[in-house]
């Protein structure tokens, strides 16, 4: 006779009886993504490259959408446009600014414009995790590994890290844990400025150095090109060392087009 | 069905043309209903944005090794609670 408490219930494991077909499945379609990604590396970006585009048409469209409903919406895209504006010239008047007073310490150094290739961000960070900017511009337009990628005003933004035939990838100073050496204040002190995502980056100095908020923070370019400003000191009396947290003059979530520098 | 195929699409269109994390939300909730889809987003990540000095190792993988596993035990978890009630 059956009772509710004769019935045995099969001991189910972790995994269901079909996860091992679908483990085998994605495992298979792992290796095909990688065989695809290093014999034709352009090959699954010239597939998303139209996505891309689409994506930011749409956004594009949604903004110009929000502006038609109402004249706040307008006044906030001109106002948003004039910061965008006002940040360029700024970070273009320090780096002539900086470039002048090495100009005038050195007497005679170079003065002719970097010669590089304009190339569209067809993605860029959030979209992409790793602080990368994906361009359109790959060999054909004569980018190559290594090449640095300048912002609005020759702001020095990353370095080519791979490229296709007409797409390349750019890692930014800013990404997690990258280390690049650079300057600090006017005086120039040499530090190692650690990327902390999102443009920012994160350097230390002695605690007897004196760093004010405010104090320019500089990479090479063409010259000592200033990048941000020092927003934070964090100077703890229990460590030897203060840390020193760097805003950057522009964000690349705001990053529409770029120059690639031999 | 149609919050399965919402959220699977937003995913591939959020690693496409949304900002990183709310792809993680999409793609999590996607892999509730099919698993190894957060195991080829992570992948699919890694080959549209990786480059080697960015990460010691491929990221977006391993996040979507860890989400497919994860999700694996949470739906063998979820049958077997269904068939035991």
């Amino acid at each position: 006779m059956k009772t509710p408490f004769s019935r045995t219930r099969r001991r189910a494991g972790l995994l269901s009886p079909g996860s091992g077909v679908a483990i085998i499945a994605a495992l298979a379609v792992v290796v095909l993504f990688f065989i695809l990604r290093i014999f034709f590396p352009g090959a699954i970006a010239g597939i998303a490259r139209p996505f891309w585009g689409t994506g930011a048409m749409l956004t594009d469209a949604s903004a110009g959408a929000s502006a038609f409903f109402g004249d706040k919406a307008q006044i906030v895209r001109e106002r948003d446009a004039r910061a965008r504006e006002v940040v360029a010239l700024q970070a273009e008047n320090a780096a002539l600014l900086a470039r002048t007073k090495d100009l005038e310490r050195l007497l005679g150094g170079r003065v002719e414009p970097v010669p590089g290739t304009l190339a569209g961000v067809l993605i860029r960070p959030p979209v992409s995790p790793y602080d990368t900017l994906v361009l359109d511009q790959g060999t054909r337009g004569g980018v190559a590994v290594g090449q640095q990628v300048l912002g609005p005003g020759g702001l020095p933004l990353g370095t080519i890290e791979s490229v296709a035939e007409d797409t390349a990838r750019a890692l930014l100073y800013s990404a997690p844990g990258r280390m690049t050496q650079g300057w600090l204040g006017e005086k120039r002190i040499p530090v190692s400025l650690e990327g902390a995502s999102a443009g920012a980056f994160r350097t230390s100095v002695p605690r007897e150095s004196v760093v004010a908020v405010g104090e320019p923070v500089y990479l090479p370019g063409p010259g000592a090109v200033p990048i941000g400003t020092v927003v934070r000191v964090d100077a703890d009396p229990s460590t030897p060392r203060a840390v020193i947290h760097v805003r950057p003059f522009s964000s690349p979530f705001s990053l529409t087009w770029v120059t690639v520098s031999p | 069905m149609m919050l399965r195929i919402a959220s699977c699409a937003l995913a591939v269109i959020g690693v496409l043309a949304f900002p990183w994390p709310l792809t993680l939300v999409f793609a999590g909730v996607a892999a509730l209903f099919i698993p190894p889809l957060a195991l080829l987003f992570g992948v699919l990540v890694d080959i549209l944005y990786f480059v080697p000095g960015a990460y010691p190792v491929p990221l977006g993988t391993l996040l979507g090794l860890t989400g497919f596993l994860i999700a694996l035990m949470v739906q063998g978890f979820m049958k077997t609670r269904i068939m035991g009630a």
